[in-house]
């Protein structure tokens, strides 16, 4: 259990915590997969809590920080199965309301999840939600990597959780949690955001909605968490990314 | 050659004002529109202008600056005052900054440098009339709205985001306001307006009524607003999304004050019974549930694993049965527990029915008879119960004496457990503390559970006694796990029996 969570956030009554289980083998490097909790005095909101394979340390884990129960929402960025793969435990063991895309309700079946009227529907244009004393903000993140697919703003600590924008691939998931030099990370985010991202339109959509934000850090749902001038650098890097359809005649 | 047609088409039944002071270049200029416009008319100054412009208000006007008795600023001043949608074109042989300011300050459409040029006017001419196009489609839409808007028989508004921009007669009446302007007299926020009331929506520390309506769109909600006599109204909320408009939505209030139900969802009134049996205003709201067409949730249990999903209530037959349209999963469901809860916030309790009166998987719904209010239900349980599969055992200990007796699992959650038992040991009573030896199997091993429990509350059958008993000071991580693995396996086995 060592280094399987972070604190990113804590000033007494609002704590973002990290956790770090599963590792997935990705190619020849280690795709390590993130999962994060928001908490505030009683409530909390889980985000992305990723496979049924990891449940049960992510539900010991959780634990330590807060009452099972207290989880009032579990967020979805999208649907894929390192994202939503565990819902049907959560719901069995929660009375949380899951927050998702409209595009994937149907397929959480797949998952085994038989609750569909426990959904939080988000509209395209995301939403915003009262969270203790703050709000969460849903934003938009379509085609970044799922076409139903939005990050989380959280307005406290004023971190963003990105899901798969700022992915990644990267060795050694012990220890460091922190993009530390952002040019030489470049190279882990490269391959992974030219493939897996629509496009750079649909990039440099979502940074102009970061750059209405005020930010503290940048923390994707694989590898490292994006702080300080890394916010900035990184942004700047997304907003030129070509990818996906901008590459299409390397796919076709 | 299509920009020319195109301009043809917009400017044949339009009017035009050409002012120039150059006799030469106003006739020529005054040629070349009346091939376009239906109406032309000329004039050699500001003042003169400006007296045509009183009779007819030309959709577009070209003006000279630099003219005898008025200049054409002072005349677009006027105009503005008198017509402002009108499209002001300046053409200038000057750059004078100073003019060219004015210009911008009065919203001039476009400032046009002499000598101008056939291409150039008519560019400038295609573009003041497609967007006088677009303005008089806008309005078109926007009067065709508001028309639809207040045929309707309630209150109705359209929002954009947390703003109100249009809303009906029936609206302004109710808030007594002349325009949408005037309402914001009354509230800043439309939510400010929902009062406290139990199970009903209204701003409260963790909620913000308008964002709970957003993320619910398509359920319905009760509000309560004092209306401006001073009586409480009870309406029926629904927020419809405006499809590909996410920000825009359409809010429907449906009165329903006079069906007095105020009371039925006051925690504070007494006479629970009186409220259950309260047949009619069941039928009431489950006819207003499907006059609006509102999501309703339908629940099944399945050896306690709960399956839901949204249905809406295609039929009413006042003090008989429902029909409701949901989906597949749920139908098989239904016809496996042979009952179904419906739940909604417009309705103060669950709706227990416990006679399936016909499926039809063809076309998807589902017809229910016997229903009733009821005031406890499964889906205000707080924990879970799963019914554990036949591999089991227990033994229960009261102080040293073991039960020899036949005991089987019932179910089982994380804060209790309820027993079968064939007879019922000396003793047992309410609150009597026992010993519980408990082995399930969880992933093909044994799990074992040994907790002191308290007994809760006993049940008598004809040939056995159902008894419920509470953990003490149980470790609960192995028995979320089995929980949990139970509920993956009964979804497995209600899957199996949905394929089969």
């Amino acid at each position: 259990m060592d280094n399987q969570y972070k604190i990113l956030y804590d000033d007494g009554t609002h704590k973002c915590v990290m956790f770090h289980f599963d590792s997935e083998a990705h190619e020849d490097a280690y795709l390590s997969v993130n999962q994060y909790l928001v908490i505030q005095n009683n409530s909390a909101i889980l985000i992305d809590p990723g496979s049924e394979s990891i449940f049960d340390e992510l539900y010991d884990a959780v634990s330590e920080h807060i009452a099972i129960e207290n989880i009032k929402y579990i967020f979805f960025s999208h649907q894929d199965p390192d994202v939503s793969g565990s819902i049907a435990q959560w719901a069995i063991s929660t009375n949380a309301k899951f927050i998702m895309s409209g595009l994937w309700t149907r397929f959480m079946s797949h998952y085994g999840f038989t609750q569909m009227s426990r959904v939080m529907v988000l509209p395209d244009h995301g939403a915003k939600l009262h969270f203790g004393e703050n709000y969460l903000k849903f934003i938009p993140a379509h085609f970044l990597h799922s076409p139903g697919n939005f990050s989380l703003y959280d307005t406290k600590s004023k971190i963003v959780f990105s899901g798969d924008i700022g992915a990644a691939v990267v060795a050694s998931p012990e220890g460091e949690k922190e993009v530390k030099d952002f040019e030489a990370h470049k190279e882990h985010l490269l391959g992974f955001h030219k493939r897996y991202m629509g496009s750079n339109k649909l990039c440099q959509a979502w940074v102009s909605k970061m750059k209405q934000l005020e930010i503290s850090a940048i923390a994707p749902q694989h590898g490292f968490v994006f702080k300080d001038k890394n916010i900035e650098l990184f942004l700047a890097w997304l907003n030129e990314l070509q990818c996906g359809s901008d590459l299409i005649d390397e796919l076709y | 050659m299509n920009s020319i047609k195109n301009l043809q088409e917009l400017a044949k039944n339009k009017s035009i004002l050409y002012v120039e002071d150059n006799d030469a270049l106003r006739n020529n200029a005054a040629k070349l529109l009346k091939k376009l416009f239906s109406h032309v008319d000329t004039a050699p100054d500001g003042k003169i202008a400006l007296e045509l412009f009183k009779q007819h208000h030309y959709p577009i006007i070209i003006t000279d600056i630099k003219m005898p008795h008025m200049d054409g600023i002072t005349l677009i001043q006027h105009i503005k005052h008198i017509y402002p949608q009108t499209k002001s074109i300046v053409m200038s042989a000057y750059d004078e900054k100073e003019m060219l300011l004015k210009s911008i300050e009065l919203g001039v459409f476009r400032f046009l440098k002499k000598p101008v040029n056939v291409t150039e006017l008519s560019e400038v001419l295609l573009q003041a009339l497609k967007e006088i196009r677009y303005e008089q489609n806008t309005k078109l839409f926007y009067t065709h709205l508001k028309s639809v808007f207040n045929y309707q028989s309630s209150m109705v508004v359209m929002m954009n985001d947390s703003k109100i921009i249009l809303a009906n007669e029936l609206f302004l009446e109710f808030f007594q306001c002349d325009s949408l302007d005037e309402c914001k007299n009354s509230f800043s926020s439309l939510s400010e307006v929902f009062l406290e009331h139990d199970g009903f929506l209204y701003n409260h520390n963790n909620q913000d009524a308008l964002e709970t309506l957003k993320l619910n769109a398509e359920k319905i909600h009760h509000v309560k607003i004092k209306n401006q006599e001073g009586k409480m109204q009870h309406f029926l909320l629904k927020y419809h999304q405006i499809p590909e408009k996410d920000k825009h939505g359409v809010l429907s209030f449906d009165d329903v004050t006079e069906l007095n139900l105020l009371k039925l969802f006051d925690t504070k009134q007494s006479n629970t019974d009186e409220k259950l049996a309260n047949a009619d205003a069941m039928f009431n709201l489950l006819e207003i549930i499907q006059r609006n067409n509102a999501k309703i949730e339908l629940h099944n249990y399945y050896k306690g694993l709960s399956i839901t999903n949204n249905g809406v209530v295609t039929e009413v037959n006042k003090g008989e049965s429902i029909t409701l349209k949901t989906t597949y999963m749920q139908q098989k469901a239904v016809q496996i527990e042979q009952k179904l809860l419906l739940v909604s916030n417009a309705l103060p309790y669950p709706i227990e029915c416990s006679e399936i009166q016909n499926i039809s998987f063809e076309k998807q719904t589902i017809t229910i008879k016997a229903l009733k209010f009821v005031s406890s239900s499964p889906v205000t349980r707080s924990t879970i119960r799963v019914v554990p599969s036949e591999k089991q055992t227990v033994s229960l200990f009261l102080g040293e004496n073991k039960f020899y007796g036949e005991i089987t699992i019932e179910d089982i959650s994380l804060n209790a457990i309820k027993l079968q038992l064939n007879a019922l040991p000396p003793g047992l009573e309410k609150g009597v503390e026992v010993r519980l030896d408990i082995v399930l199997e969880l992933n093909k091993k044994p799990l074992i559970i040994n907790t002191l429990a308290t007994m809760y509350r006993k049940s008598e059958s004809p040939h056995s006694f159902s008894v419920v008993f509470i953990f003490k000071n149980l470790k609960k991580s192995e028995l979320t796990k089995y929980i949990t693995k139970r509920q993956m396996e009964l979804i497995r086995e209600i899957k199996g029996m949905q394929n089969g």
